[in-house]
Order: structure tokens, then sequence, then C-alpha cells
């Protein structure tokens, strides 16, 4: 009898003692036939009270007691992914941003399209009631034409932190993933090192998020320098598989 | 801006940036970091290269000579960064602390000698 092949959910959490409960809800109960579905929260060294409630409600986490950012805590749950030899590793937001019932397109996309990494995009068919802001929209639509020059590859939502890879990627990132920008600078990485990258439409909620003119300065220091490092990654020159 | 000192500039400048870029490729120097050099040493080129554009900025801050505006520069630049290394330092200060003390509060046994668990508790406590 073959073994069940497993998945791994990662769920970087930092601060989200209000959300992660309703998140860890929503897939505790994922059943998908023939895998085994097991999730970790990579507690980012929280300063609020995440922490107690990961424990008051037993859900399965690590804790990082510094905060080290999403690059690093997400590698955290790759590290722990590779340890485990888990077939598959899905990354998940904390927050409620993403949607469980399509955790199971993407383990779909990667069994039978036989790619490396799946990325649950909301452009690419008009699935999603809620794609972001004008604005964003157009930042991300600028690296992903960034990406395309730099790799060859078209990908519409570079951001998307909803993703699901394969055993061969999780061992990639384990040992390296990018800090800073981990979601458009990762795809480069694997791009470079011919890792094939597929994306498949999902839905995704909509974030509480205010939008202030502090932001919006942010974001423009943000997409300088993600594309700085989108560029120097595609040129690196270090030598991959 | 004399043509000996002006080669000189370009030439130290394109290959100190392309040992910044090695660095960065390399990963010895996080990209983050590498930035802040890569800006002023970019600068510093523009400035070799356009002498003329730079001497009407000269002019209108007062300074006498270009040579006196690229000390003040790269006094500015080195400042700059130098703070900017103060800050990180501070960063790293503090996660090392964090480290240390949560590694000797986790090893922390009871009298029977058995290791009991060391959990950070946090100041609000929710209902």
């Amino acid at each position: 009898m073959k073994r069940k092949k497993t998945v791994l959910i990662i769920i970087p959490a930092y601060n989200e003692e209000n959300n992660i409960v309703k998140t860890i809800n929503s897939i505790r109960n994922l059943e998908i036939k023939n895998y085994e579905i097991d999730y970790i929260v990579i507690n980012d060294g929280s300063i609020d009270n995440t922490l107690l409630v990961l424990r008051d409600n037993k859900i399965n986490h690590l804790n990082l007691i510094n905060n080290l950012g999403i690059g690093a805590a997400m590698q955290t749950g790759y590290k722990y992914a590779n340890y485990h030899n888990y077939d598959y590793a899905v990354q998940f937001d904390g927050d409620g941003q993403h949607n469980a019932k399509y955790i199971s397109v993407l383990l779909k996309d990667l069994s039978d399209n036989n790619v490396d990494l799946s990325v649950g995009s909301r452009f690419v068919a008009q699935l999603s009631e809620f794609r972001s802001t004008k604005i964003r929209q157009f930042g991300i639509a600028f690296l992903s034409f960034l990406i395309k020059i730099t790799c060859k590859e078209t990908i519409k939502d570079v951001t998307s932190g909803f993703r699901m890879c394969n055993n061969d990627v999780i061992s990639e990132f384990a040992s390296s993933y990018p800090d800073d920008y981990p979601e458009p600078e990762s795809l480069v990485v694997l791009l470079k090192k011919g890792y094939k990258i597929n994306e498949v439409a999902v839905e995704m909620n909509e974030r509480e998020h205010g939008v202030s003119s502090i932001n919006k300065i942010k974001s423009i220091y943000y997409m300088i320098k993600v594309s700085i490092a989108i560029i120097f990654r595609s040129l690196s020159t270090k030598k991959g598989e | 801006m004399k043509l000996k000192i002006k080669i000189i500039l370009i030439i130290s400048s394109i290959l100190f940036l392309l040992y910044i870029f090695s660095s960065v490729n390399k990963e010895k120097a996080h990209l983050k970091y590498a930035l802040l050099w890569m800006i002023s040493v970019v600068f510093t080129l523009i400035v070799a290269l356009f002498p003329n554009f730079i001497m009407i900025i000269i002019s209108w801050l007062e300074i006498e000579t270009i040579s006196n505006f690229m000390f003040y520069l790269a006094i500015i630049f080195l400042l700059i960064i130098c703070f900017s290394l103060t800050i990180i330092v501070s960063k790293q200060k503090e996660q090392i602390l964090k480290l240390s003390q949560e590694l000797a509060l986790s090893n922390v046994k009871d009298y029977r000698g058995k290791q009991v668990e060391h959990h950070e508790k946090n100041k609000r406590i929710i209902q």
C-alpha cells in the first residue's frame, strides 16, 4: 500500500491574536483524499497575545523570540517541512486573506501538471472579487513585467503569498530563502534554477487595512527596493542546480 | 575638473561598484545594506562624469572648488552609512540579548533536576 503524501500548511503570524483562531479553524478540518494535511504556525516574535492564543487553543506552532520578518519566518516553516520530509508545503496567511478551499486546487496543479511551485493568483481569471487597489495592481503588474524580462516567464500575481511547492523546492527554500521581499524574489530564484512555476486562479479575501499617505510613500520605497532586488537576483551568477 | 582626477575617480568608482556587486552576488553583503554604498558610489560617478552640471549646484551653495564639494559629499555619505550601521548593530544587540536570555531561561531545571518549560508572559491578559 502506497503511503499517503503529506502536505504542510505553513502559517506565519505576527500580532494575529484576533485572527489566528479563525484562520486555524478554517484549515483544521481540511481533508483531501489520499493526502495527510498538517499545519504549523510560525509566531514571528509577536508582541501581542498571539503566543498565548496559540498555546491556549493548542495550536501547533513554532515560536521565534525575535521578529525576523516574513522571509525568515517563512523559511523557518520550510526548514520544519524539510526536516520532517513533507512532500508538499503551502504558504497560508495568518490574517485570513487566503481561502482554504483553494489549497486542494494548488495541490491538484502540482500533482497533475508536474510543476514545482504553484501560485494562487488573483489575476489569472476573474474569480477574485477582491483584487487590491488600483495602485497596488499597477505595482504588481510592473513587478510581473520585470520578472518577465529578466526570467522570460509570465507570472501575473507575483506578490501572492498563497503558493504551494513540492519537496525539491522545500529543500531549496530551507537552505536559502530571500529575506526582504520573498514573494517576487523567490520566484526569480526558482526560475533562475530551472524550476517550473505555474499559476492558478484563486479567491482571496479583503484584508482590513487602511490606506494612509504614509503607506503610499512606503509602497513606492518598497517598489524601488524590490525592483532592484529582482534585477540583482536575476543577474546572480551563483551556481545553482 | 582636471582630466587626471576625473579618470581616477571614474575608474575607482567603477571598480568599487563592481566589488560591491560581487559581494552582494556571493551573498557576502546583504543587498539591503549595500544599497546605501551603491547610491554613494553612483553619485560620485555622476559627479565625476558630469562636472559641469555639478558646478551649478556648487556655485549656488557657494562652495569654492569641486574637490571641496567631493570631500563634503564623501563625509556626508560616510556619516549616513556609519549611522545606519549603528542602528543595525543596535538591533542585533537586542536580538542577541533576547536569544541569550531565552537560552538561559529555557534550561531552567526544578530542584529534582527536571527541565521546566519556559514561556514568556505577555503583559496584557485576554479575558
